[in-house]
């Protein structure tokens, strides 16, 4: 793996680096493909970033293409207080990963942010030309618009997990309002496909209005029973009881088969969505049916 | 209750569930299960497919062989196999759950009342399993076994269920004995239950040659005789016979490669696009390919064989000193030709293909060469200086695509290089590319023949193979020799140079 020894203040500075390394990188053994397939911008608040690294540490092998990371730090804008402090510092990283095909390169440039406005200004020249920008947007989506709004004006592709988030509140409204811009994703969604597909293959319910009973997170309980809701117009009653997963699901007092274990890290899970280009109307009508759900 | 039956009730559920294709709860047999092709690639394959949840949750594995063994020595020997041979981890839970419906029976099919002992354990097993009687028989077995095999299972239509066949290679060893085969299987099962392997029409590029023709919008235009100066086929191997020398004798390059993979690689690039991508869409149109090619002259082919040299750094011996290969033996391990599409699209477009064993190197590919640019505008020393554009498709290893550009040298004259531009799938997507055998055992699983060859395939291929043999019998003197190592005999080079052309080399 290479590194910038020195912090970044320009995207020029950045630029060059990129190259810079990307060279280094080649000599040291066989030279470095550059296929790529995406720029992945992720905005990690301090509390998101352990687990951040983490699931891009696996990505690089999965999807080696740029990432983008934007990291607000309150401590740097305090540092920074005096009116000539750069507002932002970059790192880059470049790993050349190793495989059956040759040696590719995954470029990691980690931006620290002392303020957030401006944030779009710093990715948009860097993303890669001609090929989708997914925005990764860990924790809860804000209300105030900047820098949300700008930042998915850059992207092609919103992905969200709303486990990651404390309840159904005005998250789900900046969501709504982001369905008519951008395609979005939602990890929790995903997880909870193997209990759609199982429901489904249930049978469709009979009647107006449908009972449904959910042990597990309390967003994805309630999302579930929002999709039953929208996909058969009946009005769902949800009795929830709070789990670290999905453990069990009952629709009108029936229980639903549990459908096969899969093991799917956090890379994978968002790998799987990085491939994933269209609109899901499915998962938007369910998002936005959420407040019909009767707890 | 499947997809295709749920989406037939119009469940709302089901919209935007697509997903993974799962098929529907089925019973596979295989017949030759204590062999090698079990060992390295099915069972592999199978727990592959079972890991990423692609196998119904009703489904069961008969192993049937000669070698005495109980069940749980067959679970054993075939966890055995997955250890080794698996692309994943070995994982417990996994296994479990494949091992729990994995029976085998000890068993001949070469007289009527061998069958018995295998129906009463798959009828057992299908019980206890609730595979619904669907069956897949798969035929890991040598082609002398064949027939017996298929005269006993073509009788075991269950009540209720479907039934499927997957049979292997060598399908026949001419015209003849192909037709003869072909009708033998189709007077017990119908051509939709019958599923040809071909396991290079499994791999992921092979597949994606198709994308790459007909999803690209720039390539299709200039696929043709006016804009492609040439197709190269090659399917290089660096490994000798093996222990497969009384086998080989008997096949021969032509009939092991060039009959298959290599017409089936020259079908798949000069095919017409079909009108939609299914297994009788294509098939069709890979037909007409084999309909449109024309007989070669003798002097449009080149038959070698392999001496002794030095492959990779070792010292090897030549065919004649191979196990079980006869010391004036004839048999040719390199194939060479120059074949002709006779269409509108390839008219007077030669397609050189070879194949061998004991080449230089491993390596199977299919270059597509344009013509040069008509006019240079630049002071060049030479023409020769800006070469041909090629795109060259890696089907193993390495699999990918690449295409040469010419570009300017940096610097205050106008220096023309060649460059490449690589796009190796390992490159770009990083998850691991299935093993052939898992994509091909789930598509028959499925029902899905979109990657089998069909019986008239077979055929058009074997009466090509036959009217090239038929040129060596009246010139058995042909028979060239090449140091083992190296990428050939020197009159396959000259097949090509007498063109103006030559091979490519790596």
């Amino acid at each position: 793996m290479a590194a910038s020894l020195t912090e970044l203040h320009t995207v020029a500075e950045v630029r060059s680096e990129l190259s810079r390394l990307r060279d280094d990188t080649g000599r040291e053994g066989q030279p470095v493909g550059r296929t790529s397939l995406l720029t992945l911008v992720a905005w990690v608040p301090p509390q998101w970033q352990e687990a951040a690294g983490s699931t891009l540490e696996g990505l690089a092998h999965e999807q080696p293409s740029r990432a983008i990371l934007l990291m607000p730090r309150a401590e740097i804008a305090a540092e920074r207080s005096h009116a000539d402090a750069p507002p932002w510092s970059a790192q880059v990283t470049l790993r050349a990963i190793d495989g059956a095909a040759g040696c590719v390169a995954a470029e990691v440039v980690t931006i620290d942010l002392a303020r957030a406005a401006g944030a779009a200004s710093i990715v948009l020249p860097l993303v890669r030309s001609d090929l989708p920008v997914f925005l990764r947007w860990r924790g809860p989506l804000p209300e105030d618009a900047e820098p949300f709004g700008a930042l998915l004006g850059v992207a092609d592709r919103l992905i969200i997990d709303s486990r990651e988030w404390a309840g159904p509140g005005a998250g789900y409204a900046a969501l709504r309002a982001a369905f008519g811009e951008v395609a979005v994703s939602d990890i929790s969604w995903r997880r909870l496909e193997p209990w759609r597909r199982a429901v489904a293959e249930q049978g469709r319910p009979a009647g107006p209005s449908v009972r449904m009973a959910v042990d597990g997170p309390a967003l994805e309980a309630r999302l579930l029973a929002a999709w039953l809701g929208s996909r058969l117009r009946a009005h769902v009653t949800l009795e929830h009881r709070e789990d670290e997963h999905v453990t069990r699901v009952a629709v009108d007092d029936e229980p639903i088969r549990q459908p096969r274990r899969t093991h799917r890290s956090s890379s994978a899970l968002l790998s799987g969505e990085l491939n994933q280009l269209n609109r899901d109307p499915i998962y938007e009508e369910a998002a936005c049916a959420l407040s019909s759900v009767t707890i | 209750m499947t997809e295709s039956q749920l989406a037939d009730d119009a469940n709302p559920l089901l919209a935007g569930l697509a997903g993974p294709r799962t098929p529907d709860p089925c019973a596979l047999v295989i017949f030759g299960a204590s062999g090698d092709l079990s060992r390295r690639k099915l069972l592999p394959a199978l727990y592959a497919l079972a890991r990423n949840g692609l196998l119904p949750d009703a489904f069961a594995v008969l192993g049937v062989g000669r070698t005495e063994m109980t069940d749980a020595g067959f679970q054993a020997h075939m966890r055995g196999a997955i250890e080794q041979h698996g692309r994943f981890a070995f994982d417990e839970d996994v296994w479990r759950e494949l091992a729990a419906g994995m029976r085998y029976v000890a068993a001949g099919l070469d007289d009527e009342s061998a069958g018995g002992p295998v129906t009463d354990a798959l009828k057992a097993l299908e019980r206890e399993r609730g595979t619904a009687g669907n069956r897949v028989f798969y035929l890991a077995v040598p082609p002398a076994a064949m027939e017996d095999v298929v005269a006993a299972i073509g009788t075991w239509r269950p009540a209720g269920g479907w039934r499927r066949l997957i049979v292997e290679k060598p399908l026949g060893h001419d015209l003849a004995s192909a037709r003869q085969l072909n009708a033998f299987v189709l007077e017990r099962f119908f051509e939709s239950e019958v599923f040809r392997i071909d396991h290079y029409l499994g791999k992921e590029t092979v597949q994606n040659l198709a994308v790459l023709r007909f999803a690209n919008g720039i390539f299709e235009p200039v696929w043709n005789r006016q804009f492609i100066d040439h197709v190269q086929i090659t399917a290089a191997e660096s490994i000798g016979i093996g222990s497969r020398g009384a086998f080989y004798e008997h096949t021969g390059a032509t009939r092991d490669i060039f009959q298959n993979h290599l017409l089936q690689l020259l079908a798949l690039t000069a095919m017409e696009p079909a009108a939609d991508f299914t297994a009788d869409a294509v098939r069709n149109e890979k037909v007409k390919v084999f309909k449109s090619l024309d007989r070669p002259g003798l002097e449009q082919l080149v038959r070698g064989q392999y001496g002794p040299g030095f492959v990779e750094g070792g010292e090897v011996r030549g065919y004649r000193e191979e196990e079980e290969v006869a010391s004036e033996s004839v048999t040719e391990t390199y194939f060479a030709a120059k074949l002709y599409v006779d269409n509108w699209r390839w008219a007077g477009t030669p397609f050189y293909v070879r194949c061998g064993k004991r080449l230089a190197r491993q390596e199977t590919t299919i270059a597509i060469q344009f013509k040069r640019a008509p006019h240079l505008p630049f002071a060049l020393d030479s023409d020769d200086d800006a070469r041909p554009n090629v795109l060259l498709i890696h089907i193993q290893p390495d699999e990918g695509v690449s295409m040469t550009l010419n570009a300017k040298v940096p610097g205050y004259g106008v220096t023309i290089r060649g460059v490449n531009m690589d796009f190796a799938y390992g490159g770009a997507f990083r998850t691991d590319l299935p093993e052939a055998y898992e994509r091909l055992i789930l598509d028959a699983l499925l029902g899905d023949a979109i990657l089998f060859t069909r019986a008239d395939e077979v055929e058009e291929q074997w009466a090509l193979v036959d009217a090239i043999r038929a040129h060596w019998q009246a010139d058995p003197d042909g028979l060239a020799g090449y140091v083992a190592g190296s990428w050939g005999p020197s009159n396959a080079d000259a097949l090509i140079h007498g063109d103006n052309r030559s091979w490519r080399r790596h």
